[in-house]
């Protein structure tokens, strides 16, 4: 009975598990094969060893240019992106009418084609044409919004905090409407102020909610690409690029596969590192 | 019943995926194959190519005897489609390409088939029948190994709106310093003076390259690309750099040299009439809807060893290759040959012509061609000497992109003109040394 039953799980989760295998896992460990090697695309890839590697981490000034505005990008993400979608989402449980349409609203922007916003950032910014500029330029606010290096990486970063708010609003909202309502009331009786209840009570309850938001935020920024290559194509020179804009011109334009993979795995390495480590250490703050 | 139903379904999730994948497969080959005798032919080509109608239409009418497959992308997403397809072993059979440093990839790679062979095969094309000097595009260090079919290519010349230039009393400048003073007018009166900026190179390295050879001869340009340490120290580069930086400094350019900078940024730049003068190359005249338009060469750099009115930049930009494996596949090769004749045909390189992407001497010239703004720019720059534009001329694609993601930089006033110069000058080095 349970072989009929194991072999019954297993013949539905056999495609799934071929696709997964297929797709994922052996493009990984190829990946990793192919990173170890010097290949132009054409012919076979020749064994150079570590390399790659070496040149990543001592001769290559742009990568860590590009690794600079990662780390950047990240910042802003835990201090503005996460907390203003947080309290978004927290301000949005305590509406009674119209909440639904509230939602409509934050998650709208990620539903749009991300080329499609990148494009309309990229005019709007424009300071000879765009409309943000001009009006920023009335409040004398002017730069060169996507040439001007010292303004570039924020015209790059701001739309795509923007856009993706909205995942985290919704990651939030779930974690909150989790809380049993019984444990908030008794805290509102016992004289807890909304931001006692907030801070002591919402937060660490929809700890879990918040861990998935800062590791999904951590990967996604590690994985940028998008908005820089479209507005501004990581220029000028390398102002707005990030490792991912670094992967796609070394790869595609240079025809440098090998020192791209490498690349690749360096992103992939720094994604697993972090999700591990941030997970140990706040495994206690979990209180659930 | 419900673990037969349950299995059932299983099978059939499975056989739906599997069958997902082989369909893509027989479209994606290029090992060869025909379907009922047609010969399976895969031709990519630019989105935007003038061709593409004809081709499509040529194809449905011989789906007999060729089953053409065309694959396009947008302007440079082709190369990045085709450097895909390159590494996924995939590479179509017929392909559109850039010239140059573009093709030494796949030459050091046995991968372009010599023209001459289609030549010997085709009875309805002959080299003969395209200009001669743009051939010099489609081989690489002056060999006489031709690897594709030029397909016209870049001139460039500077348009000025006529209107403007009366509206503010301007002449049109002849001279740096004339220029400048008709710049600072513009700027005045809120008008940019030059629409050029730099967005990956485009549009500003054909500035760029027009500064470059009124101070270096060919003969100069061709070793600063082909010697150690000759590019930073070539004279016309240096005063090329420096001259683009002063200009970028005086507010000559868009404020936002990479979002306004490039070829559709300055076309619109141009066409809206907050520009008063343009980087116009050849493919973009059909697109400017300023009247009144003018064609000037480019005013003359102070101290200038050579007559900007006497030369353009450009060259033989792309050209229509054919992948060497598939010519040698014996099913496929009266199939390319029939593609290739109808791509080369007069009435698809006519209908090229309509951007100037036309190398092959016609036996009419083709109606728009007497449109007033492009009759005035075929005018203005029929009896010029033409020189390629560094771009093409780069030793690889590594200097190349160096040299075309720095620009940005020079014009947005990141990088001095001697830094700029010696970050190429060390990628090229390394190109050469390769």
């Amino acid at each position: 009975m349970n072989k009929g039953k194991n072999l019954f799980a297993a013949s539905f989760l056999a495609p799934g598990l071929i696709v997964f295998i297929g797709f994922i896992i052996i493009p990984i460990i190829m990946n990793f094969s192919y990173s170890l090697s010097e290949w132009d695309a054409i012919g076979s890839p020749e064994f150079i060893g570590l390399k790659n590697y070496i040149d990543i981490f001592t001769n290559d000034p742009g990568y860590w240019e590009a690794a600079k505005n990662n780390l950047i990008i990240v910042f802003f993400a835990f201090i503005v992106q996460n907390p203003v979608a947080f309290i978004i989402a927290w301000l949005v449980t305590r509406i009674r009418r119209f909440s639904k349409a509230y939602q409509s609203v934050f998650f709208l922007p990620v539903v749009i084609s991300t080329v499609a916003t990148a494009t309309m950032f990229y005019i709007m910014l424009n300071s000879d044409v765009g409309v943000i500029s001009k009006f920023l330029a009335m409040l004398g606010i002017e730069y060169a919004w996507l040439s001007d290096p010292k303004v570039v990486l924020v015209s790059v970063i701001a739309p795509q905090l923007w856009q993706y708010l909205g995942i985290h609003f919704i990651m939030f909202l779930g974690g909150i409407q989790a809380i049993e309502n019984d444990v908030l009331e008794s805290a509102r009786i016992d004289g807890a102020s909304t931001g006692c209840l907030l801070w002591r009570i919402i937060v660490p309850l929809s700890w879990p909610s918040i861990q998935m938001s800062l590791i999904y935020t951590f990967i996604g920024c590690l994985k940028t690409f998008d908005y820089s290559y479209i507005m501004t194509k990581g220029g000028p020179g390398n102002a707005s690029s990030f490792i991912a804009t670094i992967l796609f011109k070394e790869g595609f334009m240079k025809n440098h596969y090998g020192y791209a993979t490498a690349i690749a795995v360096t992103i992939f390495v720094y994604s697993l590192v972090f999700t591990l480590i941030f997970k140990t250490v706040t495994k206690k703050m979990d209180l659930n | 019943m419900k673990k037969l139903l349950a299995s059932l379904l299983c099978a059939a999730m499975v056989v739906s995926m599997a069958s997902c994948g082989s369909g893509q497969d027989n479209e994606n080959s290029n090992g060869g194959g025909n379907e009922g005798g047609a010969a399976n032919i895969r031709l990519a080509l630019q989105a935007e190519d003038p061709a593409l109608p004809l081709m499509q239409s040529w194809a449905e009418e011989n789906a007999d005897a060729v089953k053409l497959d065309i694959e396009t992308a947008a302007g440079n997403d082709l190369r990045t489609k085709l450097t895909t397809d390159m590494a996924s072993d995939n590479m179509p059979d017929i392909f559109y390409y850039w010239t140059r440093s573009s093709l030494r990839p796949f030459i050091d790679n046995n991968m372009l088939l010599d023209i001459s062979k289609y030549f010997e095969k085709s009875t309805k094309v002959k080299r003969e029948d395209f200009s001669a000097t743009d051939f010099l595009a489609v081989n690489l260090d002056g060999g006489e190994t031709a690897y594709g079919i030029p397909c016209g290519g870049s001139t460039q010349l500077l348009a000025c709106n006529k209107d403007l230039f009366d509206q503010y009393g301007l002449s049109y400048p002849t001279t740096y310093e004339e220029l400048l003073e008709v710049g600072e007018v513009f700027k005045e009166n809120g008008i940019i003076p030059i629409a050029c900026g730099s967005a990956h190179g485009d549009i500003g390295y054909f500035l760029w390259s027009s500064i470059l050879y009124q101070y270096a001869s060919v003969e100069e340009v061709n070793q600063m690309i082909s010697e150690p340490d000759a590019f930073a120290s070539c004279d016309g580069a240096i005063k090329a750099s420096e001259y683009i930086s002063e200009m970028a400094e005086k507010g000559m350019f868009p404020a936002d040299t990479v979002a306004s900078g490039d070829f559709d940024g300055t076309l619109a730049l141009f066409n809206a009439e907050q520009a008063g003068m343009l980087v116009a190359t050849c493919w973009k005249i059909s697109g400017i809807e300023v009247e009144n338009t003018d064609f000037i060469t480019y005013p003359k750099f102070p101290g200038a060893k050579n007559d900007p009115a006497a030369f353009t930049t450009g060259g033989a930009n792309n050209g229509i290759y054919i992948f060497r494996e598939s010519f040698e596949d014996a099913s496929k090769t009266d199939g390319i040959v029939a593609v290739m004749d109808q791509y080369c045909s007069d009435e698809v390189m006519s209908a090229k012509a309509e951007n100037l992407s036309n190398s092959k001497n016609l036996p009419e010239q083709p109606a728009f061609m007497s449109e007033p703004t492009m009759e005035k720019f075929l005018t203005a720059g029929e009896s010029l000497d033409l020189h390629m534009a560094m771009w093409a001329l780069m030793p690889n694609v590594d200097s190349r992109e160096v040299y075309m993601d720095l620009m940005d930089s020079l014009y947005a006033r990141q990088l001095t003109p001697s830094e700029y110069l010696s970050q190429v000058q060390e990628a090229v080095n390394e190109d050469l040394a390769d």
